[in-house]
């Protein structure tokens, strides 16, 4: 294309971008159509990977396509795999793509469609796609190093330590705060109980087709198993019609709870290919296929948001969590626009399988954009129901009460009416008994998801169907998620208890895979068991810790790419990482303040604490207050203090006491560029 | 008209265009490497086995610490 012509889209693009942001941020008192949200995101993300990744990829990292990258140098076939680039977007994508993202956004549709919008559409661009591509891409230069041993190296020993602390907290307290949102998805529920305690069968029926009748046939038996769940879909509305079996599968929450922990326990401690790998390929396999038929559906339905660009709550007083705009709609969003879970993998799997070092762009870049898409499609799920619908699903019995009719008054007086009557066909009509206090999320993103997949397939009839489809798609994905992080985090815990006794270490001795699974599995059902005690619901306390915990691990990440910056002596380029890292700093240390000091109740978890203790409270909701304000106040201080040491690290460096040198891989020529142009 | 080969999957013509196929391919190929399809392949290609229920097991149990140690992400 001629250069004017390429001038003229690129002039025309940003002006379709710049019209469609000011429709979802000026108008007011009438509804807009999605489709302004899903234009103002693509043409962002268009212009920012077009033009601010080309800057950072030309003069921030000088990306060379002549240094060989540690797929090609040390290619074994297994880790180490020159791959496609495409092949290498799709498998980071697969790999970053997780709940957070539908969770978060639908959370901070509170405070209206606008904040979280623009947050997930400007934090992305600017924040989370640097920190995937930036962390890759130094991983790349570093023979796929893990971000903590790159902290270690780079910054110090405490850089180390910190990352690998904030990694087993946010594992830790993602756990306990994912399977949260299963149990509220699913108590009083049977046939969403149903249909995902059928899963676990059919994951264990999978691995054994998958070893012994079909090996390696993993694709096959993903559409084996996707029939066989989608079967269980169907039969989980005959087992809630059922009166004997809706009574086995209709449990209260403590019992879904005890149940997850002892599912978690298991799958942390059974051999990897009976349960983990085929619920996590079934997870995967599930997870694109909703995902991309969500995408259709928003752009063939084109539905209008009925939820207000703001709401009453931006001043704090929320009932889904507590909290002003500034900060807690970014800790609420977190991997919707930055996630320091990505650092994980984009130092992980993916710089091993990267092939030249431009490909990094594509893959940490354009992948997070592709992630914060995803984003945008939960917000705007949420979006599209009626307001006092989203207020009623969201909001716990502590906050509107139990009762139908004094829950559906106390949301009407705040300005947005529903009546009982309303919820209650809403309720039939999605299969479920109530959908009154179903905090978490997951009920309200499957209660939009199914009408926006009900409207452009199937009607109202089928809306049940889509809505426990929904609603099974999402506790599959944090099943997957519980298993393999549990596993994870007794791994790294094997790792260093091994440092104080050897045989603890050893990852295949019985007793210490039994006990260190015990520990992880203790720590995170000590999280649920406080998150389905606590009147004000639970994600009230844990969703806002969560994301306190990924944007610390993000802040860690951009600390790591800060300093590694400037010891490559490109100092004048340092505010691209800088400043996305003085921005998750105001953040998250205002709030964690917050979250420990605040004097209002509903938000510091000492004032809660205190409160409880007046009243006379179960001494145990006192102790779990204590020990949230306790966790937040650990991390907070062990991430103050790699701000301070990567600070004195980069001044050495800038005032010449100490030389700028980095600790990457030497360079060796490809010898792939070659042979593409032979 | 010169190509660009993209090993693996699929080719690119001079205006950087694929054909549906190719796209199909490309898809088909991203399938089979999150799905460990291609890593098996790898697996048998390098050890010389044919695909069996022992060949698998024997490539699961190489790949079971790196698969049970990667984070799912958030």
């Amino acid at each position: 294309m001629p250069k004017i012509l390429r001038v003229l889209f690129w002039i025309a693009v940003s002006v379709l971008g710049a019209l469609a942001l000011a429709t979802i941020a000026l108008h007011r008192g009438e509804q807009i159509n999605a489709l302004w949200l899903v234009v103002a995101a693509v043409v962002t993300y268009a212009v920012g990977y077009r033009f601010y990744s080309s800057f950072i990829s030309a003069k921030v990292l000088a990306l060379d396509p002549l240094r060989a990258t540690p797929a090609e140098r040390l290619d074994n076939g297994r880790d180490f795999v020159p791959t496609n680039k495409w092949v290498v977007f799709g498998h980071h994508f697969a790999a970053i793509a997780g709940p957070g993202p539908l969770v978060g956004p639908v959370l901070a549709a509170q405070f209206g469609y606008l904040p979280g919008t623009l947050w997930i559409i400007a934090g992305a661009v600017l924040g989370g796609c640097v920190q995937d591509f930036v962390v890759l891409l130094f991983s790349v230069r570093r023979d796929g190093k893990s971000l903590t041993e790159m902290a270690k190296s780079e910054i110090g020993r405490v850089g180390g330590i910190v990352a690998y602390v904030a990694v087993l907290s946010i594992i830790v307290i993602l756990l306990g705060a994912t399977a949260l949102i299963v149990v509220n998805a699913l108590k009083s529920s049977p046939w969403g109980t149903f249909t995902i305690a059928m899963t676990m069968p059919i994951a264990v029926l999978m691995g054994v087709y998958l070893r012994r009748i079909r090996p390696g046939k993993v694709l096959e038996t993903s559409v084996l198993g996707f029939v066989l769940v989608v079967a269980a879909i169907f039969g989980g509305q005959w087992v809630s019609e059922t009166p004997s079996w809706a009574a086995i599968f209709t449990l209260t929450a403590p019992t879904l709870a005890i149940l997850i922990i002892i599912y978690g326990f298991a799958a942390s401690s059974l051999p990897v290919w009976l349960l983990l790998a085929p619920r996590d390929y079934l997870s995967t396999f599930v997870k694109l296929g909703t995902i991309s038929l969500l995408a259709v559906g928003i752009v063939a339905l084109r539905p209008s948001l009925h939820m207000p660009p703001l709401t009453r709550f931006a001043d704090g007083s929320g009932p889904v969590f507590a909290g002003t705009i500034f900060p807690f709609a970014f800790i609420t969003i977190a991997c919707g626009a930055v996630s320091g879970f990505h650092s994980l993998i984009s130092s992980g799997t993916t710089p091993k399988l990267i092939r030249r070092e431009p490909e990094t762009r594509m893959v940490g870049y354009g992948g997070m954009t592709a992630e914060s898409m995803v984003a945008i499609m939960a917000m705007i799920a949420a979006s599209v129901l009626q307001p006092g619908v989203y207020f009623a699903v969201n909001s716990p019995a502590g906050i509107v009460g139990q009762a139908p009719e004094a829950a559906a008054t106390t949301i009407s007086s705040w300005g947005f009416p529903v009546t009982a009557a309303q919820m209650a066909s809403l309720a039939h009509a999605v299969g479920e008994q109530t959908l009154y206090n179903r905090t978490g999320g997951a009920p309200a993103f499957a209660v939009g998801m199914a009408q926006i997949f009900s409207n452009t397939l199937g009607g109202q009839a089928v809306m049940a169907l889509w809505y426990h489809f929904a609603i099974m798609f999402e506790a599959l994905f944090i099943l997957t998620i519980i298993d393999a992080g549990t596993r994870v985090g007794r791994f790294m815990l094997q790792d260093a208890l091994g440092h104080i006794w050897k045989p603890l270490g050893r990852t295949s001795w019985y007793p210490s895979i039994l006990f260190t699974s015990a520990v992880i599995v203790a720590a995170w059902g000590n999280f649920l068991w406080q998150g389905i005690k606590d009147p004000l619901g639970g994600i009230n306390s844990l969703w806002p810790l969560f994301g306190i915990c990924n944007q610390l691990l993000a802040t860690v990440a951009l600390c790591v790419a800060t300093a590694i910056i400037v010891k490559m002596g490109r100092v004048r380029y340092v505010l691209v990482t800088l400043v996305p890292l003085c921005w998750l700093v105001a953040v998250t240390f205002t709030a964690s303040w917050h979250k420990v000091l605040d004097p209002n109740p509903r938000i510091g978890f000492l004032a809660h604490a205190r409160q409880l203790a007046a009243a006379g409270a179960n001494p145990r909701l006192i102790f779990n207050d204590r020990l949230d304000a306790a966790v937040t106040s650990v991390l907070v201080v062990m991430v103050a203090m790699i701000l301070v040491e990567s600070g004195f690290e980069c001044m050495r460096v800038i005032s010449g006491r100490k030389s700028a040198a980095t600790k990457e891989a030497p360079f060796v020529m490809t010898r792939l560029a070659m042979e593409e142009q032979a | 008209m010169k190509l660009k080969s993209l090993p693996g999957c699929a080719r690119l013509d001079s205006r950087g265009r694929l054909s549906l196929r190719e796209l199909l391919g490309l898809i088909v190929a991203i399938l089979r490497e999150i799905f460990d399809e291609s890593a098996y392949q790898r697996f048998l290609d390098r050890s010389r086995l044919q695909s069996s229920p022992n060949a698998y097991a024997v490539f699961q149990q190489e790949n079971e610490q790196a698969k049970s140690r990667r984070p799912r992400c958030c």
